[in-house]
Order: C-alpha cells, then sequence, then structure tokens
C-alpha cells in the first residue's frame, strides 16, 4: 500500500504558514496582533511559521512530484500531511481564535470575581482546539491524505507528557503545609479509588475509568493527558472526561463562593476547600477570587492546595500504570513485577525521570514552581528609589493589617522585597487597592524585581503548551459523534458522584479542622 | 466494533503510526530527551 497522496494540500498549507510568518515578521498585521492582544506569541508566530512553513514546502513538493515506493519513507513521510493540518489547525485555535473568544469575552466584562466569561468556561486553546477537531471530522471529515497522520497526535501527547515532568520539583513539596499534603492527598487518592470502584461496579471499561480517575481525582486537563496513554484510553474518553471536568467546575465556581459565604467560611477555610473540591486551576483561582475579591489570601491558600495536588500526579500516573496492567491481564494472582515490567508505559518512566532532574535543579533552582521562583539577591539598580521609598512612607498609614504594615516597612527599609511571605503580603496589599495608583505600581515592580522565571523551564512550557495542543486537536478529529454516543453517560453520573461527594466530604473536614492559619 | 477501531491501515493502529505501543513509548522517549537535551544546551 502506497500512503503518499499526490495532493497540493501539503504544499498550500506550506505556503500560507511562510506567509504568515512573513506578515508578522514584517510588522503587516500589527493591528491585528494589537487588536487580539497576542504580541507575546509574536516569537513564536514568526519562528513556528517560518520552520514548519518550510519543512511543509519541500515535503510537500516531494510529495506532489517524486515517484513513490511501498516503504519506511513513503510511509512516515506521507504522515507529514495529516501532521501539518493538525498543527496548522492548532496554530489557528491558538493564536487567534482563542484570542478573539477571550477579546468577546473580556469585552462583557468580570462576571466571578476577576474572572471572565471564557475563564469560566474554560474555553482556552485546549478545548477550542479539541472541538475544532470534532467540528472537523463530524462536518467535514478528516481528508483522506491527513488521515495517515492524524495518527501522531498520541505521540505528541506522549511527548509533552514526558516533559511535563520537568515543571514540578520536590522541593517545592516539601514546602507545602502538612494541612494540605494530608487533606489532599487522602482527597486526590479516595477520589482515584472511588472512582475505579465505581467504573469496575458499573460495568465501565478500565481505559474509561482509569482516564476519569486521574481527572476526577487530581486536576483537570494535564491529569487527563497524562493518563490517558497509560490506561490506553480511546480520544472519546478523554473528551468525556475533560468535559466532565469541566462542566463540573463551572457549576462549582458558582456554586462555592455562595455556600461559603452562607456558612461564613474564613478565607483560609474557603481556599482549602476550593483548592480541594474544585478540579481545575483556573477555576479554582476563579472561585477563590470571587469569594474574596479584594485581597489574595483566599487565592493564596487555594494555590497552595492546587499545587498540592498537582504534584500527587506522578503517584497516581504509576498507580494507574500497575492498576491497568493487573486488570488487562484479568487473573488475580498475576506477578505485578514481571507484567508491570513487560507492559509498563515507557513514557511514564521518562516523565518520573524529567520530574527528578528538575527537582535536582539542573533545569532552574530546586525549589521552583513551574519555573517560577523567588529570589531576592538583585543588582542595585533594581532596588527602590529614594523617590519611591519616600511614596510608600507617606501611604504607610493607610495601611491597616499589621502583617502588611510590617512587609511595606521592611520594603521600605532594605529597598527591597525580604521574603515569600512578604511578597505574598504585599501582593495583597496590591489587590485590596488600599493605596494610590502610583504606589500600587511601585509594589509591583518590586515583586517583578524578586520573582523570576528560568528560561529553561519557559522553553520547556512552550514545547509542552505546542506538544499538547497538536495532540489534542488530532484526538478531537478522532470522536465521532458515533463514538460519542457509544461511550454513553455512565462518566457523567459516575463523575457527578464522585465530584459532590469530595466537595461535602471536604467541607465537612474543612469545617471540623481547618482554622484560620496553616 | 467501533470506528475508530476500523482497521484503515495495514501498519500500526487506528490510533498510532507505530507498530506497537510500546514502540511509540520509546520514540516520545526518545524525542523528549533531545528536546531537554536542546533546551539544557541552547537555552541560556
Amino acid at each position: 500500500m502506497i500512503y503518499t497522496h499526490k495532493h497540493p494540500a501539503l504544499l498550500i498549507m506550506g505556503i500560507i504558514m511562510l506567509s504568515l510568518g512573513v506578515l508578522a515578521d514584517f510588522s503587516l498585521m500589527d493591528s491585528v496582533i494589537k487588536y487580539l492582544h497576542i504580541q507575546k506569541y509574536f516569537g513564536e508566530i514568526v519562528s513556528l511559521s517560518y520552520f514548519f512553513g518550510g519543512i511543509a514546502v519541500v515535503v510537500g513538493l516531494w510529495h506532489l512530484f517524486a515517484e513513490h515506493k511501498i516503504g519506511h519513507l513513503d510511509y512516515y513521510l506521507s504522515s507529514v500531511a495529516g501532521a501539518t493540518f493538525i498543527l496548522f489547525i492548532a496554530m489557528i485555535v491558538r493564536w487567534f481564535i482563542a484570542p478573539l473568544v477571550a477579546v468577546w469575552s473580556k469585552s462583557l466584562g468580570p462576571i466571578m470575581g476577576a474572572k471572565y466569561l471564557h475563564e469560566v468556561l474554560g474555553l482556552n486553546y485546549i478545548v477550542l482546539g479539541i472541538l475544532t477537531g470534532i467540528i472537523v471530522v463530524n462536518f467535514f471529515k478528516v481528508p483522506a491524505w491527513a488521515e495517515n497522520g492524524v495518527r501522531l497526535s498520541r505521540l505528541g501527547l506522549k511527548t509533552g507528557v514526558v516533559l511535563l515532568g520537568t515543571l514540578y520539583s520536590l522541593a517545592e513539596l516539601q514546602q507545602l503545609g502538612s494541612l494540605s499534603i494530608l487533606m489532599v492527598g487522602f482527597f486526590v487518592l479516595g477520589s482515584v479509588g472511588l472512582v475505579l470502584w465505581m467504573a469496575s461496579r458499573r460495568k465501565i471499561s478500565n481505559s474509561m475509568g482509569g482516564v476519569l480517575s486521574a481527572g476526577m481525582g487530581v486536576c483537570g486537563v494535564s491529569a487527563t493527558v497524562a493518563a490517558a496513554p497509560v490506561v490506553q484510553a480511546k480520544s472519546v474518553e478523554i473528551a468525556y472526561t475533560i468535559g466532565t471536568i469541566l462542566l463540573w467546575g463551572v457549576g462549582c465556581m458558582f456554586l462555592f463562593p455562595i455556600v461559603g459565604n452562607i456558612l461564613d467560611l474564613g478565607y483560609v477555610q474557603f481556599g482549602a476547600w476550593a483548592g480541594t473540591g474544585i478540579l481545575n486551576s483556573a477555576q479554582v483561582a476563579g472561585a477563590a477570587l470571587a469569594y474574596q475579591p479584594d485581597g489574595i489570601e483566599t487565592l493564596k491558600v487555594a494555590e497552595i492546595f492546587n499545587i498540592t495536588r498537582v504534584l500527587v500526579l506522578p503517584i497516581i500516573v504509576v498507580w494507574l500504570a500497575v492498576w491497568y496492567v493487573k486488570r488487562e491481564e484479568d487473573a488475580p494472582d498475576v506477578n505485578v513485577a514481571k507484567v508491570a515490567f513487560q507492559k509498563f508505559p515507557i513514557f511514564v518512566l521518562g516523565f518520573l525521570l524529567m520530574f527528578a532532574l528538575s527537582s535536582t535543579g539542573i533545569f532552574s533552582p530546586a525549589h521552583h514552581y513551574k519555573g517560577k521562583y523567588f529570589d531576592n539577591n538583585i543588582p542595585a539598580e533594581k532596588l527602590l528609589t529614594a523617590d519611591a521609598v519616600a511614596t510608600l512612607k507617606t501611604e504607610l498609614d493607610k495601611v491597616q493589617v499589621a502583617a502588611q504594615k510590617e512587609s511595606l516597612n521592611r520594603l521600605i527599609e532594605n529597598k527591597k522585597v525580604m521574603s515569600i511571605e512578604d511578597d505574598d503580603n504585599l501582593r495583597g496589599l496590591v489587590n485590596a487597592k488600599i493605596l494610590s495608583q502610583k504606589a500600587n505600581h511601585i509594589l509591583k515592580q518590586a515583586h517583578k524585581s524578586v520573582r523570576h522565571t528560568a528560561k529553561k523551564i519557559k522553553k520547556f512550557r512552550q514545547f509542552i503548551t505546542w506538544l499538547f495542543a497538536f495532540g489534542l486537536v488530532g484526538l478531537g478529529m478522532q470522536i465521532t459523534f458515533a463514538s460519542i454516543k457509544q461511550a454513553g453517560g455512565q462518566p457523567l453520573v459516575i463523575g457527578g458522584v464522585v465530584g459532590t461527594l469530595k466537595a461535602v466530604l471536604s467541607l465537612i473536614v474543612v469545617l471540623l479542622f481547618v482554622r484560620e492559619t496553616i | 466494533m467501533s470506528e475508530e477501531e476500523k482497521p484503515k491501515f495495514l501498519r500500526g493502529s487506528a490510533l498510532s503510526l507505530f507498530k506497537t505501543d510500546r514502540h511509540e513509548d520509546w520514540i516520545a522517549l526518545v524525542l523528549s530527551i533531545l528536546i531537554a537535551l536542546g533546551v539544557y544546551f541552547l537555552v541560556d
């Protein structure tokens, strides 16, 4: 069988990509970039368009004009057309459609705390990418010339999952409070176990149960994507899980603040509850900000719980890998060690390897989280100026909260932020909008001076973003309406039951054990 | 048999270009190690 199609599509996509690169590079689409607020993507629009456009043109010419024979060259190079098709859609979604949705959403104004509609609904490039893939396959059909390459999407996801390990570090886990570790550990492991148990009782496939357990237990899309290849989940099962999580999260974002207000929860209590009970990171932040729009204490606590939950991911991935192998072997006395050696997904070891490497600090200081870290060894030119110090001194009396006042005093005294705690207190002060615009600007600059992003981790994030975008658009292209119908409504029921149980039980634990300090 | 399980290709599977899942895992691992090495040595 010859896989290469003599079709001009790849060449045309290549030319369009190159044109996009030229338009951006020579400032011919500045007005579009400005309107969509995509200045941050400028570098990748130029470099990725040139790089992949160039490849697409060269291989496209080969597809059209070369003689093709059965063999590896034909088989693998024919996949470039489909891979470029997916990538092209991912580019359009990430650079234009998702920002356009954000612009429209922002024009409506914030609806939850400081969060906009698209943030509440989770309409980012990931979700929009999957939706676009679903639309393509169901309304237009994947073209024959692209079919072979669409099968590369799972490779993209797996590679992204391995690199995901670079974003976390063991040191970060050690710094977290013991309460968050205990509470999150209990609820994450409990949710995963409960979903797996319910899935087996309701005769749902191991792959569906496995991927849903990771999504409901850990947090949203990353966990779902990481667990999917481990349990060999089908495209529709992954989409189902992501849909369940997002729907659940939207409901929680509105309900949690209402319940919190009725029960008169403290900021720490609400942050702990939201960080445990809501699944998606953005939605956790949304609920926390909705509960405390004029401060950062709730958000900070919710973030701590959220980070703890994400850091449990490596444990869950290994657990699911062993669980799945054992279940699929269908033998109660299976030799787990032997089977695990034979069938354990190698890329999971890669994820753990990257996590271990990241923990040693070779990519960024070891205490980083997702590449961000605190370091106040800054050059003299980044210290506060005499004028800035004078401005802050005149506004000192406006600050009523003792911790914030102490942090501000230390900032004035040392001309730089002295600790992570001080930085958090000063962020809270800015958020409270007590000081003048000028003073807030000074505080923001002081914050920026001591918060750093590791360049290597930033680059890893870019790779992960694109590998996930590529993988998920391709995944969307494998989801037909027929397959959604075939999956049935059981996963939604299980997700709803487990999510509700987790929210209610974690609220009880918070009410019983959480005080206003951690 | 669901639509996504129909054999459309003589090589690989409906979801993957590669012979086996383990084969695909190895490729993913090698690719990510290459990316990691690139980032480690080239990004300052």
